[in-house]
């Protein structure tokens, strides 16, 4: 067996190295082919999912139709907005499995039996709660049997999202029925309520659409299903009366239609938790509250401050998009942030001598903009090390958008040891020596190495094991920055001035917006979208407005 | 299939006859005296495989039969008592991971699908199911729970669809369940217990009744909907789709089962044998701390109750995801377990030492529960397995079943593969089960199954 010193490589990375050996291996995987003037590994995502299901739509189709699980926020929001309760329910909900960091991926939200019963207990529990005189007056006791078809319709349209039909209004009505005799109007109620809040047409959002008058097997969406993406898409809940009223009223079917509820939309108080949902997944850092650390090498990495690096991640997203309109540049650019007192010494800033978040200006020398925030740092490390290889693997797949290719056959990872006596640089640099690892690592290791002045928690450091840190960089692959760097912060100059992060902002709207990996079709359509939108000063709000008018948003491929 | 032998016992050679004879019961004497009791199959995985090639802990797990000490006095000394009740897997490999690269993948473990070791593989090929999800599909669908998926601290890694995922029911991925409460309310916390015919009279008993038995109807009429409207979801969606409400539709049966039907001593548990008056089965007491051992003590003890009282036959239970950082100060080990799967020292050693005394823990619970004229350990397979070798390696695969499956499975010695794939083994694993494959995940892995008897 051929040894090869492969460093962490495999370790961190699934899809490694060289493209060209993967499909001797017996994987069965779509051909990867190479961009030809960046050299770079194009997008085989779109053929890698389909090829499995082997009726996926083709590259220029729209994509797929979806059965979309509510995330547990949408869920939890939306069954606060339907009962008009002051918080959103915190009842126990299974964690969603995250996919490219989101944790709305289609393919992979289902509902276990676990979850199955902790819908039907909330579901319970808030019936059980439920203010009936306010949620469904009767004004005609006599006739409590009116009263209640009147609630199964408006509450029942507001729960599925769409009126009802006569079959459906049927089955409520036998609910209700149960709960009535022998018992109250209220208890009848009550079963009602029950019974929409975990209704599997609530938990899961279809978008199966009607087939088109032209045929062939594209679906047009209908303007609930419309009106539902939009809401979840904007504000992360279920549609509001003037939504579901304009979908009644047959004016969402046109792009200008769209927009305008779209805007209207973002001005939702909602819409903050949004951002912050997309940001944080794009970045990775949807699993920053499970993050841990070697306790021994870093000491300072408390809950507490695990706490205030997330409560940091949200202002800052916050303060981009509502306070810097939007720009995906100054995402990496904007020379403040937020610092309480532990993060203040982290940053080694000023104390604001407060446990609240104060704004502060960055070191200019050390540290600009979200790539250089503590959180994004301490996520694409190891416990222990700053590891270079997860950093440079999230700045090439996560800020580049560009996949990285298989692995090669034949490789036995045998991982260097921890040496006091070499910087974390110089242990991972090892590897590039071989072959068969460096085609590979030569699009990883020359990014996640700009970053070595940053430690495993994001502490600056110009010391590494007692040597000088040498955080000298590559950027290759974009069509407009490419070239050497010294450390994040020239880095994120580089990154902020290229197109490459607009576009690849566009890709990851794609995967927030559809909670699908992209389509060849998806990355052409975003790559114009960021042009139309000015490039690099590109507002990530309005990214998602565009994308509401593209035809992404009303047509869906049929599947078998 | 079965083209050739297999060279798979040198039991007697290993152990010496003395050893073996040694064993507390004869298979043949088990099997037929307990063929009455459920047979159960617990699938454990731990993270980051074990040291073997070289060191202090060589011998154990190793691919040369020369070098086998088999003295179980290294990681696996905390089985040693149950040696007699357990057979290793030796020359046997998960193959469908090219290059032994993708040392944390764990999603290939039980399916033998090389496309669920792909991080792009968002969406699972329709119908995919791992092996315990095979063999629940025969021998769970008469408890109230087909099977049961838990975990302790699997989440919050990266990659969590290939490292973190082993079960795949039929297209879906099977997330664990990591908090003993959330089990522990599945499994008993909830319905309200039901009539039991006890000698209680009187208006107000009868009004309970009464109101119990109303309520539990209405809870019916509302889980009856739910089957319904997804029947309905179901007709318009594409067959990818099929495998989610598939399992929704599980999820709602499993709890329609839970509700007591009036009258029914023990209320309704799916068809199952009530657990008989005097056995141990009961509702654990769940730690609230989080803690990795009290985690793992839990989930051991929800899994044991979970088949003790016959609530499922089929349990996994995966303790971390591979890529972990996970710390474990209780063992005076600061260093997150990945970096140790890089270099493989002393103090992992002593990691994965600890997670053997864990199932060591879990087997010989089952095997103090007496069934019959033996244990409940006779009638189970405890396949305690961990997804890479050492140094992020595929193969050999490190692991082990523990108890005899109502005598289908011979312990007390190795199980050799000849350049076997885990498909071999996992087919003769549904075949301890009576469920007779002739082909298991992508074919191109089934060279020759393994006969597990």
């Amino acid at each position: 067996m051929k040894y090869v010193l492969c460093g962490a490589l495999a370790l961190l990375l699934l899809s490694g190295c060289s493209n060209e050996i993967a499909n001797n291996s017996g994987k069965a995987r779509a051909g990867t082919s190479t961009d030809p003037t960046t050299g770079l590994p194009l997008p085989v995502t779109s053929t890698s999912d389909t090829a499995l299901i082997a009726t996926g739509p083709r590259p220029g189709e729209p994509g797929p139709t979806a059965l979309r699980r509510l995330t547990n926020d949408e869920y939890r929001a939306t069954v606060q907005d339907l009962l008009s309760l002051p918080m959103a329910p915190s009842d126990a909900l299974q964690p969603e499995t995250r996919s490219l960091g989101y944790d709305n991926f289609s393919a992979v939200l289902t509902v276990s039996g676990t979850l199955a019963g902790q819908y039907e207990s909330l579901a319970t529990r808030l019936a059980d709660q439920a203010d009936v005189a306010g949620l469904a007056p009767c004004a005609t006791p006599n006739d409590d049997t009116t009263c209640a078809l009147g609630f199964i319709q408006s509450f029942g349209k507001r729960a599925l999202r769409r009126p009802l039909t006569g079959a459906e209004e049927q089955q409520y009505s036998s609910i209700y029925q149960q709960g009535r005799t022998g018992g109250s109007y209220e208890e009848g109620i009550r079963r009602l309520v029950q019974t929409f809040l975990a209704s599997p047409k609530l938990v899961y959002r279809p978008e199966l659409g009607t087939p088109l008058a032209s045929g062939g097997n594209q679906r047009s969406l209908t303007p609930y299903e419309v009106a539902s993406a939009l809401s979840y898409l904007f504000t992360g809940s279920t549609p509001d009366a003037e939504l579901l009223a304009a979908a009644d009223a047959q004016t969402l079917s046109t792009p200008a239609a769209v927009e305008a509820q779209a805007r209207r939309l973002l001005a939702s108080p909602r819409a903050k938790a949004v951002f912050r949902k997309f940001v944080s997944g794009w970045f990775g850092l949807g699993n920053v509250s499970e993050l841990r650390k070697d306790a021994t090498v870093y000491p300072e990495f408390t809950p507490e401050l695990r706490a205030s690096m997330m409560v940091e991640t949200d202002r800052f997203i916050d303060a981009t998009v509502w306070e810097r309109a939007g720009s995906v540049a100054k995402l990496v650019s904007a020379p403040s942030t937020f610092v309480d007192s532990r993060l203040s010494a982290l940053y080694g800033v000023p104390n604001p001598g407060s446990d609240q978040l104060m704004p502060v200006e960055l070191n200019p020398v050390e540290r600009v903009g979200f790539l250089t925030s503590a959180a994004v740092l301490a996520v694409h490390s190891k416990a222990g090390d700053s590891s270079p290889i997860a950093r440079g693997k999230f700045l090439r797949t996560g800020l580049l958008c560009q996949p990285l290719p298989d692995p090669p056959t034949g490789v036995v990872i045998v991982v260097p040891p921890p040496d006091p006596k070499l910087t974390t640089r110089e242990r991972f640099a090892q590897h590039s020596s071989s072959p068969a690892c460096a085609s590979c690592h030569a699009l990883i290791d020359p990014l996640g190495f700009g970053l070595e002045n940053y430690d495993a928690i994001g502490r600056y450091r110009t010391m590494d094991n007692g040597k000088p840190v040498d955080a000298t960089g590559m950027l290759t692959g974009t069509p407009d920055a490419d070239g050497p760097f010294q450390g994040g912060v020239e880095l994120a100059a580089k990154l902020s001035s290229s197109r490459v992060l607009a576009e690849c902002a566009g890709v990851q709207a794609t995967r927030f917006a559809f909670g699908r990996r992209e389509t060849d079709a998806d990355r052409t359509l975003v790559a114009s979208l960021a042009d139309g939108l000015g490039g690099r000063n590109l507002d990530i709000r309005e990214l998602l407005i565009a994308l509401t008018k593209t035809e992404n948003f009303f047509v869906r491929t049929a599947q078998p | 299939m079965e083209k050739h032998a297999i060279r798979r016992r040198s039991l007697l050679t290993r152990l010496g006859a003395a050893a073996f004879l040694a064993a507390p019961v004869f298979r043949d004497v088990i099997a037929e005296a307990q063929s009455a009791f459920p047979k159960r199959l617990v699938i454990l995985h731990f993270p980051g495989g074990v040291r073997y090639v070289s060191g202090a802990y060589a011998g154990e797990f190793d691919l040369k039969p020369s070098d086998h000490n088999f003295n179980f006095n290294k990681v696996l000394s905390p089985l040693l008592s149950l040696r007699s009740d357990i057979v290793l897997l030796e020359q046997i490999g998960d193959v469908t991971r090219p290059g032994n690269t993708e040392g944390h993948t764990t999603s290939t473990l039980l399916t033998s699908d090389s496309r669920m070791a792909d991080e792009d593989t968002v969406a699972v090929p329709p119908g995919t199911n791992s092996i315990d999800q095979v063999i629940a599909n025969a021998i769970g669908q008469s408890t109230r729970f087909g099977s049961l998926q838990l975990g302790v601290h699997t989440a919050g890694e990266e990659a969590e669809l290939t490292h973190a995922r082993i079960v795949f029911a039929n297209g879906t991925r099977v997330a664990p369940v990591n908090d003993p409460q959330v089990v522990f309310t599945r499994l008993f916390g909830g319905a309200p217990p039901a009539p039991t015919g006890t000698s209680t009279v009187g208006p107000a008993a009868d009004q309970a009744a009464q109101a119990l038995a109303r309520l539990n109807a209405q809870k019916r009429s509302i889980l009856d909907l739910r089957t319904a409207e997804l029947q309905e979801i179901r007709a318009l969606v594409g067959t990818q789709e099929f495998g989610k409400l598939d399992e929704h539709l599980t999820a709602i049966r499993e709890l329609e089962n839970g509700i007591p039907i009036a009258g029914v001593p023990g209320g309704n548990t799916g068809g199952s044998v009530a657990p008989s008056p005097g056995t141990s089965c009961g509702a654990p007491t769940v730690d609230p701390n989080t803690d990795l051992p009290t985690q793992v003590a839990s989930m051991n003890e929800l899994a044991y109750q979970a088949l003790n009282c016959d609530l499922t036959r089929v349990v996994t239970v995966q303790w971390l995801s591979s890529g972990n950082d996970m710390t474990f100060p209780f063992l005076g080990v600061n260093r997150s377990h990945h970096g140790m799967q890089h270099d493989y020292g002393d103090d992992f050693d002593v990691v994965q030492t600890w997670f053997m005394s864990q199932a060591a823990a879990f087997i010989q619970r089952l095997k103090n529960t007496p069934e019959g004229s033996g244990s409940m350990l006779d009638n189970s397979a405890v396949f305690v397995v961990t997804e890479q070798s050492q140094s992020h390696t595929a193969t050999p695969t490190i692991g082990f079943v523990a108890g005899q499956a109502g005598g289908s499975i011979r312990t007390g010695g190795t199980l050799m593969g000849n350049q076997s794939s885990l498909a071999d083994f996992h087919i003769g694993l549904a075949r301890a089960f009576g469920v007779n494959l002739s082909t298991f995940g992508e074919p191109q892995w089934v060279n020759s199954p393994l006969s597990l008897g």
